[in-house]
């Protein structure tokens, strides 16, 4: 009668219900309601793991039931209240524990997940499109070495959504002599979804494939363009394979190196104001901040500037963990509060490092006529 | 029995609007408590889930409410960020919780008065940051500002950060929009100047407890933001030499914009959660924080200086210093090594500041606790101290037990002059040790202001009525001391020194 959820009962009991948390979280925002706080869910997983006869006789009602569980899936897994929390709870995996457990218990009720996941499994991509056409972005004018030293995993967004983007990053590795490879059909998803919305089931195999299949190469370097991609490779991916056969870098990082190697010399001035916005799995996921910024700032002529919410505090773009297939709505108002919050600042570019977040910001940006977004591989191509 | 009829449902969302009104059990119940982590058996004598939670916008939405109340004798309690643990936002009889969160807006500031007029929904965190992009601060501020609202810390009295320098929540305040109990919607000065002369209705409101009315609109005094801000953070291998530099400090010219302590035991558990280095020696830590220009600021830190040093007092890095002040939000970060913990608050006058450390300390090893004491200097005749202690509430017994201690620790603090912090529930019963016959004008007040007894009834001026008999402190006087015998009976708690 008691709901146990492996490894969760300290972080749950030391949790100081404080609401710090609650003060941060972008689905509290929109929501507004307790239950969907990270504290609100916290107290009821107390209060679930702590079902006894009492309740009967006191009649309360503790139960698992729909509401619940749709509350613990309006989570854009952005992490900002692990950054606050009192206690410090390790919440992004917490959340991940609990979400796994329902998977587990077969109470994954959120259509918009299961049918995301099953693509997946079936295409080795989110969107159901076919695998073999994986590699299609890849212009004619782009060469790829057959003794590379870099992968290009440019991730299931940037092969079939956000081709430009890619095509952009293959360009620059032929213009600065970098031998590169990408895997085609055989890079699959990353499973960066399937992890944050507990559906872990073949993880394992995703993961050692695509490990595998780089490994394949050659190649000592593995280059990433997606900040999810790169956060689930540097984190998960290390709990599943162990070391990683590679050395790995998100693009940011990547041209970052470049530039300080002298391989990169900015030729063209770009005289914009620009902003940035931290994706959450780069920033607060896999700790890089400075990286993109340097990389923005090494552009003559630009001006850059902050964002209120910058950084370790920065605002989640809303696209992250499902959410944009399972709540939509939401993800547009929270992509809408953090344009309007890049418009504030004077810029006239937000500069992005995942195109997901790219694309669902671009996407309220349009049809609300705000500033849009731009990669950084591309800011700094059109530099070059 | 709900005591919020289908009709009356539904004549609440005429007035809200659907999708600001919840009536199902799994809403409400998140609404059930506050900080406190309370045992289901609680609910034995108080009804503490809401029939309803409602969140108004507008301070229209909740005079209507009230209205309805009033006319129906349902209770209502108001709730800000529920960061309070003595079950002030908690329902007692059931009833309407009023989550006033979405009243979270700055409606203006004025940098000609130095006023800004804001909603009471808004953390104090909110209100400084978007403060300070603009160049100007508020005064002070609870430690728990990330959640507390500004409605919330008026209506405890609080004192927090920045006390020492700009007082209590009450001096922020210049004038107030209050919603009554009957539904009558007044204004406490309706000017943006202080308030001289008269009753003064800001202070009648200041530290109600919810009780007397909703705050629904604040006026608050800002102020520029200073040129520099530098803390500075002093370890003492015995607390009385840091009491000593306090009772020092306080009778200087030197106003520091903020003045707290921490023992070695805060330290120590920080320690075991891998916060903190080994720090053997440390009795412990002063922290000072100094605002102003910076030559001044130079001048004040010299004079500190002396002192501590005089009081055996070891200034830490400016590294060190900085942390701690960038830990004043985290209070409780040692929560996690109970991962229970149990919080105290009481104030004693300066003079016994020394003196309440032994006894506490005293109490703890008699009690056998794993605890520390924490706490501030809110004025120059007053400390705060915020002692605490781990638990694992796991271990229902113990656990238990050990909760008089935070009867035993108002009761010392009674003993040197002071008294607990704060009413609620939980130390309703102190009311009248606290005040004399100043609790009857205080029921007075209320029974005026509350003719139907709406206003989160059963807390503060209520505590003894109820029911005939004073339950809480009934609660805290027999029960409590049978606990803590239970628990002097027990081994003593892991990881306690003897
Ligand atoms: C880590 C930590 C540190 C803390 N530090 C401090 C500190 O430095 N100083 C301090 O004083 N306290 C402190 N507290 C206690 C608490 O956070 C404060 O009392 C805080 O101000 C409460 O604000 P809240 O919005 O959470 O109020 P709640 O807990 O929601 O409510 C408190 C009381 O006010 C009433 N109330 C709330 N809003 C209104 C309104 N608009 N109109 C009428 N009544 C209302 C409620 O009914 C309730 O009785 C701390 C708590 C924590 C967890
Ligand atoms: S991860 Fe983000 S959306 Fe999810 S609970 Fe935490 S703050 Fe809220
Ligand atoms: S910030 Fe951490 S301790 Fe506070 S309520 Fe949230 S999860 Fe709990």
């Amino acid at each position: 009668m008691k709901v146990k959820i492996e490894g969760i009962s300290d972080d749950m009991y030391s949790c100081l219900q404080c609401g710090y948390c609650t003060s941060i979280c972008p689905m509290f925002e929109q929501l507004g309601w307790e239950s969907a706080s990270p504290r609100g869910k916290i107290f009821y997983l107390k209060q679930l793991t702590q079902r006894n006869f009492l309740d009967r006789i006191l009649r309360r009602q503790i139960e698992v039931n729909e509401d619940f569980i749709v509350r613990m899936f309006q989570c854009t897994g952005c992490g900002a209240c692990e950054e606050v929390c009192h206690v410090n709870i390790k919440l992004h995996e917490f959340w991940k524990k609990v979400k796994e457990w329902l998977f587990e218990e077969g109470l994954i009720s959120i259509e918009a997940h299961k049918k995301v996941h099953d693509r997946i499994h079936e295409f080795k991509n989110p969107f159901a499109e076919p695998p073999e056409n994986r590699g299609n972005w890849l212009p004619d004018d782009v060469t790829l070495s057959k003794n590379p030293e870099v992968v290009f995993f440019q991730g299931c967004t940037e092969a079939y959504r956000k081709q430009e983007m890619a095509v952009t990053t293959a360009r620059l590795l032929n213009k600065v002599n970098l031998p590169f490879t990408i895997l085609g059909g055989d890079e699959w998803c990353c499973g960066s979804i399937c992890i944050n919305t507990g559906q872990i089931d073949y993880i394992k195999e995703f993961a050692n494939h695509n490990v595998q299949a780089i490994k394949n190469t050659g190649a000592k370097t593995l280059v990433v363009a997606c900040a999810g991609c790169y956060n689930t490779i540097k984190n998960e991916y290390l709990k599943i394979v162990g070391e990683l056969p590679f050395e790995l870098y998100h693009v940011s990082e990547f041209l970052e190196k470049l530039i300080a190697e002298g391989r990169i010399k900015f030729t063209k001035p770009i005289e914009k104001t620009v902003t940035f916005h931290d994706s959450c799995h780069l920033g607060r996921g896999a700790g890089v901040f400075d990286a993109p910024r340097k990389v923005i700032e090494s552009i003559p002529g630009i001006k850059f500037v902050e964002m209120v919410r910058s950084r370790e505090l920065s605002r989640c773009c809303g696209a992250g963990c499902g959410c944009v297939a399972a709540f939509k709505p939401i993800a547009v108002a929270l992509a809408m509060e953090r344009v309007l919050e890049a418009q504030n600042t004077g810029a006239e570019l937000i500069i992005t490092t995942c195109p997901f977040c790219n694309l669902n910001l671009n996407n309220v940006a349009m049809e609300n006529g705000l500033i849009k977004t731009m990669d950084v591989v591309q800011l700094a191509y059109e530099a070059l | 029995m709900s005591k919020v009829s289908d009709e009356l449902y539904e004549e609440i969302t005429t007035i809200t609007g659907k999708d600001r009104v919840r009536n199902d059990s799994f809403e409400r119940r998140m609404y059930s408590h506050d900080l406190a982590s309370l045992p289901k058996l609680m609910e034995l004598g108080f009804k503490m889930m809401p029939d309803l939670v409602v969140k108004p916008k507008y301070d229209e939405e909740i005079s209507e409410v009230m209205k309805i109340a009033a006319s129906e004798g349902i209770p209502v309690v108001p709730r800000g960020g529920a960061s309070w643990g003595l079950g002030g936002a908690m329902p007692v009889e059931g009833g309407i919780v009023l989550d006033l969160t979405r009243m979270n807006k700055i409606l203006e500031i004025d940098e000609e008065n130095l006023t800004a007029s804001v909603e009471p929904g808004i953390t104090w965190k909110m209100l400084q940051e978007n403060l300070l992009r603009r160049g100007y601060i508020i005064g002070s501020y609870p430690s728990s500002a990330y959640a507390a609202t500004v409605g919330g810390w008026i209506n405890t009295g609080g004192v927090g950060v920045g006390s020492y320098k700009y007082g209590s929540a009450i001096n922020q305040i210049i004038s107030m929009e209050v919603v009554l109990p009957t539904g009558r919607i007044i204004s406490t000065n309706g000017k943006k100047s202080s308030n001289f002369g008269g009753i003064d209705l800001n202070r009648l409101f200041f530290g109600a407890e919810g009780t007397l009315g909703i705050i629904t609109k604040v006026g608050v005094r800002i102020y520029p933001a200073p040129q520099e801000l530098r803390p500075v953070s002093y370890a003492f291998s015995d607390l009385n030499d840091l009491s000593k530099t306090v009772r020092v400090l306080t009778k200087t010219d030197i106003v520091p914009l903020h003045i707290s302590f921490l023992d070695r035991n805060h330290f120590k558990f920080l320690r075991e959660i891998g916060m903190a280095e080994d720090m053997q020696q440390l009795g412990g830590m002063l922290n000072i924080a100094l605002e102003g220009d910076s030559e001044v600021i130079d001048l004040e830190d010299e004079i500190i200086e002396n002192i501590a040093i005089k009081c055996k007092g070891e200034k830490q890095s400016q590294e060190f210093s900085e942390h701690e002040w960038k830990e004043r939000f985290y209070e409780l970060r040692t929560k996690r090594a109970g991962p229970s913990a149990v919080l105290g608050e009481v104030f004693v006058p300066v003079s016994s500041m020394g003196n309440m450390i032994s006894a506490t300390n005293k109490l703890i090893a008699k009690m056998k606790l794993r605890a520390a004491i924490t706490g501030m200097v809110s004025d120059r005749n007053t400390v705060v101290f915020m002692p605490y202690y781990l638990s694992d509430e796991r271990k229902l017994i113990r656990n238990i037990a050990s909760l008089s201690f935070v009867k035993k620790l108002g009761d010392l603090a009674f003993e040197h002059g002071g008294r607990p912090a704060g009413l609620g529930l939980f130390f309703s019963g102190n009311i009248k040790r606290m005040y004399g016959h100043g609790y009857g004008v205080m029921r007075d007040l209320k029974d005026v202001l509350d003719p139907y007894d709406v206003m989160n009834p059963g807390k503060t001026t209520e505590g003894l009525t109820r029911f005939g008999i004073p339950i809480p402190s009934f609660a805290l006087n027999l029960g409590m001391n049978v606990m803590s015998w239970v628990k002097h009976l027990m081994t003593k708690d892991k990881g306690v020194s003897a």
